[in-house]
């Protein structure tokens, strides 16, 4: 039996199959182009529609609370809404508390190389 | 040994050490058959203490089986299986069997009934994990490893000593549950917690997990920190100061997460996030809260584990890590961009995956406690979660601005791998009664009611809405972020420098001057005792024989004299 008989190198990735800028399979979009190579993810008319989308289901999730009992166990979730304005306000403090300590904490991503070679 | 029962740990431990002989077909059927069959044997493992010793006096049980080491052994085991065929075309010979150490000593630490073999166990799955870690084989891995090993040895000597300490005070190793009410206690809790990425050293963890390599990470991500999870559940269920410790690991994570650049640290991050909603479930220690944490951990595996298998694929095929050089990979990774996704909606609890059913139990637990504080702080970081790991991962990973690469979806051992665990996120959350059933508690909880549903889609939705909102807040910078582990990689090791500087300077003082008194006293030494010194001359035999005639003369003529 040979040394490499079988299937163990399934996973591994040769050098020239490693990311290209593009292949034929999947050519890179041309600017302002449609056709192959293009996803519809690209399109950016279909992008505005995503986001009208989305928007519509947030605004059917918050309307939702009047025809779904929610049975509140704390005062502060009766109001309406809660979990929604709750949501994006605690999101909005972190990126802002996140925002605010990288001020004081970021460093280039090089950072360490030089203490770490000695 | 009371009876023939096979430790399903050890069996993955020896067949570890048997892995690195095999070649191909052979060796692919044992990585997958190892934690299959430790996985059987486990389940026909009946409840109870199954091993009995004695070790230096001590009454030892090395297995011991009830629901909640068994939940986390078949958790253990089944990552085992998962990981082991995504890493199938890993080059390193080194990983899996090392893997194989660290997943059989994090099943020997759940099956454990006494203190003394979680100690022996526990520092198994330091030196496992750290071989994992050194298979990698670049530089930044085996600096990082040193770092890794460094605390978790400090981990171990904390540990080892309020293990002894235990002793001592009770004489008696079973592994029952304690409270924090001596110094012992206080030693073995600490130990714990280093394990589970607790603040002050939570630093190892994001340091160390993203340098191994793309599927080694994948490993790393599922034992250390759930091994702890499972010895807190056991050991300190109920210690109230755990809540405030869960909830700064939670809101901890998602911040660095928020700054973080690479995208293996922001998922290392999120690992210490979600193990803080574990601990504070065990703070909480009402049955629904350690259900939840239990059950937490088990969808946390298999999540966390989903996102660094797509994490890696990403690494794998294009060699880069940054998010700010990544995006656009959907166009020719259709797969792993699902794939991922599905483990991204899971971790965030979204309706119908695994972490809704899961995360949901610790939420209900501090409602059902009227801890209002706490359910805030969790509502709030479970909306973190989505922002952090729910979108920021998928997006920057995948969509986004378009980077021009288009690497191919990995190979099929990888898809496979991807796609089983993807698989079981969406099971488990669609149908949870077989992990409840697993549970170390009854369950006696719904997720899926109109209202929780309802309100979890608002929390998250909304704070997918302040993502997009705040996008311009969110660019990805080149930069890293200072954490604790800066205390030990720049000033600790710049003062190491300034002593032994110190110290050299010293010595060169020392020196000259104990060299010149050293020449000086040798000097004088030559002086006397050299060839022609004043002690060591030499005389010629003449003048002695010369010498002996005039003393006898003297006293012949001193003797005849009157």
């Amino acid at each position: 039996m040979k040394a490499h008989a079988g299937p163990p190198q399934v996973g591994a990735f040769k050098e020239n199959e490693r990311a290209q800028p593009a292949n034929d399979r999947h050519p890179l979009p041309r600017e302002g182009g449609r056709g192959q190579g293009r996803h519809w993810l690209d399109e950016p008319g279909n992008v505005k529609r995503l986001w009208r989308l989305f928007l519509a289901v947030l605004a059917a999730t918050v309307l939702a609370e009047l025809a779904v009992a929610l049975h509140p166990h704390f005062e502060v979730e009766a109001l309406f809404g809660f979990h929604a304005w709750f949501g994006f306000l605690a999101c909005a403090a972190m990126i802002l508390a996140a925002k605010w300590l990288g001020l004081l904490l970021k460093r280039r991503d090089t950072y360490y190389e030089a203490a770490d070679d000695e | 040994m009371n009876e023939l029962a096979l430790h399903p740990g050890l069996l993955l431990i020896g067949g570890a050490l048997v892995l690195p002989f095999l070649r191909g077909h052979a060796r692919s059927t044992a990585v997958l058959a190892l934690p299959l069959a430790a996985l059987f044997f486990l389940w026909q493992l009946p409840d109870g203490t199954l091993w009995h010793m004695q070790w230096l006096g001590y009454e030892i049980s090395p297995l011991a089986v009830d629901k909640l080491s068994r939940l986390f052994a078949t958790i253990f085991a089944l990552m085992a299986c998962g990981g082991g065929l995504f890493a199938l075309g890993q080059q390193s010979r080194l990983e899996i069997p090392a893997a194989f150490v660290y997943a059989g000593s994090a099943i020997g630490v759940a099956l454990a009934g006494d203190l003394i073999t979680v100690f022996v166990f526990w520092e198994l799955m330091a030196v496992g994990s750290t071989l994992v870690l050194w298979s990698a084989g670049t530089p930044a891995a085996w600096a990082a490893s040193r770092r890794y090993v460094m605390i978790h040895l400090l981990g171990g000597v904390i540990l080892f000593a309020g293990v002894t300490g235990h002793l001592i005070d009770t004489g008696d190793a079973a592994f029952a549950r304690m409270a924090p009410d001596s110094i012992a206690h206080w030693l073995i809790l600490a130990g714990f917690l280093i394990n589970a990425g607790a603040p002050p050293l939570s630093a190892w963890l994001p340091d160390a997990y993203p340098e191994a390599s793309w599927s080694g990470t994948v490993f790393l991500s599922a034992f250390t920190t759930k091994t702890a999870v499972y010895v807190l559940l056991r050991g300190f269920p109920g210690t109230e100061f755990l809540i405030w410790i869960g909830l700064f690991m939670v809101f901890y994570g998602i911040v660095y997460a928020l700054l973080e650049n690479d995208m293996r640290r922001i998922l290392a991050y999120s690992i210490v996030n979600q193990v803080g909603f574990m601990i504070a479930g065990i703070g909480i220690g009402t049955e629904m809260a350690l259900n939840g944490a239990a059950a937490h951990a088990f969808t946390h595996i298999l999540y966390k584990a989903l996102l660094l298998m797509s994490a890696g694929s990403v690494l794998a095929a294009t060699g880069r890590r940054k998010c700010s050089e990544l995006g656009g990979l959907f166009h020719s990774m259709p797969l792993t961009t699902i794939c991922g996704t599905i483990g991204a909606l899971a971790i965030s609890s979204f309706p119908l995956t695994s972490g809704f059913v899961s995360k949901s139990m610790v939420t209900q637990a501090a409602i059902d406690g009227h801890l209002v504080w706490v359910w805030l702080l969790l509502a709030a970081a479970s909306a973190g979660v989505f922002l952090h790991a729910g979108i920021k991962f998928p997006w920057f990973v995948f969509f986004q601005k378009d980077s021009g690469l288009r690497p191919a979806d990995p190979p099929a051992s990888m898809r496979l791998a991807m796609v089983v665990f993807a698989f079981l996120c969406i099971a488990l959350g669609v149908w949870p009664e077989p992990l409840y059933a697993l549970l170390p508690h009854a369950v006696d909880y719904a997720p899926y009611t109109a209202a929780h549903v309802l309100t979890q889609l608002q929390l998250l939705l909304f704070s997918g809405l302040a993502f997009f909102v705040m996008l311009p807040w969110l660019k990805r910078t080149p930069t890293l972020t200072l954490d604790t582990d800066w205390l030990y990689r720049v000033p600790l090791p710049s003062a190491a420098r300034a002593v032994k500087r110190i110290h050299q300077r010293g010595q060169r003082g020392a020196n000259a001057l104990s060299g010149a008194i050293v020449a000086r006293l040798s000097a004088g030494v030559r002086r006397h005792k050299q060839a022609d010194g004043l002690i060591l001359r030499s005389w010629p035999t003449g003048s002695m024989a010369l010498w002996v005639m005039t003393m006898l003369l003297a006293w012949l003529a001193l003797y005849y004299l009157p």
